[in-house]
């Protein structure tokens, strides 16, 4: 034990009491040589916990460690707080001003095991893409490339901005959700990432951008609950975006492009997943579940829109016809695949409503067919 | 050399990624029961069910059901054996071959699922499952004969 240092106790240089009561009382203690020790002989804390490892082939998990203590979070925790779930904390912690602070506001089930696949499964724009694999490839069809590219460049980023706008406002005590949305900011920021890389690496460049994709990306930054811009972010757009994806790494004629979006294809579907589950949780433990059910559906009423917006949208559907016939000469069948995509889109997205509980299919206005 | 396609053949691949595991931990975990679905043509069905588990297949079995997978990849045996041949001569799947590719349109394999999350399964492990299948071109293969 050594002696404290020897500002005058209360004082800074100035001779400004720069301490609170409680503080100078502890300094005091500290320089007769006293600790404090409460935290060491707290009998509060749940001691002794030791979180095994389910598979060491992994390593620890969030599983693991939800296994052996704290690991199911309240309903509606009492305090707003950033003390960690399970710790020991004072009374009078301030409010962090959350908003979401009950479970079925933003939980889904799966949102543990979805946040160490997303932590498993990282990878890297600049390293893990085959740029040298990039080839020349006829003008037509790099400007089909370029103009998907421009418009997931546009659009990701959407996924980035949306969770950060609401992660602050939900209870920590659902880190979880947090830590996941964490995850989902940062892969759609490489996805940002990998197709501005890929519109300006092949001899090809940034191309269109439309007001009416520029409207419905607003629609999703500013919607009012979270639970809205879930369901038009996770569950519609994502779900499409999903679908392009699929369809890029199917339409790709260089190995770069395929596994750029297979790559894309594999962090999205996580995300669709968490909206789909967290759409489920929603209205299975909505305190007025009837309400909740009918005003999502008044969203997806307006929202499923942006379907058929989406595939009538020539900067969209014609690269991708391109894409699919090979070259202008052949859009015309490769709008037969733009059509299958239609239905695919459609159908996919009413398959998720349904698992969420929330049935579209017998109220849908999105034609099962493309009307072209 | 085992016969595509046979349990032998499946557990082969998985063999050779237990040999490359560091790869596949590079690519991440996967847990996914995946259903195999082959028609012969005339020469009758074949399922497998595979197991894949961390960073590799756990188990291969001839299934008689594949209700326990969380989705089935299905076709005729020309078109598994158009792909698998492909990878054995490319070294991996070009990219006409890729198993996206293949699937995407329903044809010539389609993706078979109960429900949406278990499909889209398929899109979550897509790398692994790829990579899985690419393992065949280090595996000395003869092909069954199809019914057609």
């Amino acid at each position: 034990m050594t002696q404290a240092p020897t500002a005058p106790t209360g004082t800074n240089g100035s001779g400004a009491n720069i301490y609170t009561y409680e503080q100078s009382q502890y300094i005091d203690k500290l320089r007769k040589g006293s600790y404090d020790f409460e935290w060491l002989n707290d009998p509060r804390p749940n001691w002794g916990i030791r979180a095994q490892m389910k598979n060491p082939e992994r390593g620890l998990t969030l599983q693991d460690i939800n296994n052996a203590y704290a690991g199911v979070p309240e309903d509606a925790p009492r305090y707003r707080t950033m003390a960690p779930r399970g710790s020991v904390f004072e009374d009078d912690v301030p409010d962090m001003g959350y908003q979401y602070n009950e479970k079925y506001q933003v939980w889904s089930d799966n949102v543990g095991a979805l946040y160490e696949e997303a932590c498993a499964r990282q990878w890297s724009a600049t390293r893990d893409i085959p740029w040298d694999d990039l080839k020349a490839i006829p003008d037509d069809l790099e400007r089909a490339v370029c103009q998907i590219a421009t418009l997931l460049t546009e659009v990701e980023m959407i996924a980035s901005d949306f969770p950060a706008k609401w992660v602050w406002q939900m209870n920590q005590h659902f880190h979880e959700v947090k830590m996941f949305l964490c995850t989902q900011a940062m892969d759609e920021a490489r996805h940002l990432e990998v197709f501005r890389k890929r519109a300006l690496a092949n001899g090809g460049g940034l191309m269109r951008c439309l007001t009416g994709t520029e409207m419905f990306l607003k629609t999703i930054l500013h919607a009012p609950t979270y639970i809205q811009g879930s369901f038009l972010m996770h569950v519609l757009g994502e779900g499409l975006v999903l679908d392009i994806f699929r369809s890029g790494e199917f339409l790709a004629r260089t190995k770069t492009d395929q596994e750029i979006f297979r790559l894309c294809m594999q962090d999205e579907a996580r995300h669709v997943s968490y909206g789909t589950m967290h759409l489920k949780y929603f209205l299975e433990h909505h305190p007025e579940r009837e309400k909740a059910i009918a005003d999502m559906h008044m969203l997806a009423e307006m929202a499923e829109m942006g379907i058929p917006g989406f595939l009538t949208n020539p900067f969209i559907i014609e690269p991708l016809a391109v894409l699919m016939g090979g070259g202008v000469q052949g859009i015309d069948k490769g709008m037969e695949a733009v059509r299958l995509v239609w239905v695919r889109m459609r159908e996919e997205y009413l398959n998720r409503c349904e698992l969420a509980g929330f049935d579209r299919r017998s109220v849908t206005r999105v034609p099962a067919e493309a009307p072209f | 050399m085992p016969t595509f396609p046979s349990v032998e053949w499946f557990e082969a691949v998985s063999e050779r990624t237990d040999e490359d595991r560091e790869k596949f931990r590079v690519l991440g975990y996967v847990d996914a029961d995946v259903g195999i679905k082959i028609d012969g043509n005339g020469t009758g069905v074949k399922s497998y069910l595979l197991r894949f588990r961390d960073y590799g297949v756990e188990s291969v079995a001839e299934a008689r059901s594949l209700d326990e997978a969380d989705f089935t990849l299905e076709g005729s045996l020309d078109a598994w054996t158009e792909m698998v041949s492909n990878i054995t001569q490319n070294g991996e799947a070009d990219i006409d071959h890729s198993l996206n590719r293949l699937t995407m349109a329903g044809t010539p394999l389609r993706v078979v699922a109960n429900d949406q999350l278990k499909a889209d399964i398929f899109s979550r492990f897509n790398q692994s499952f790829q990579a899985f299948f690419n393992e065949a071109s280090t595996v000395p293969t003869e092909f069954a004969a199809s019914g057609g």
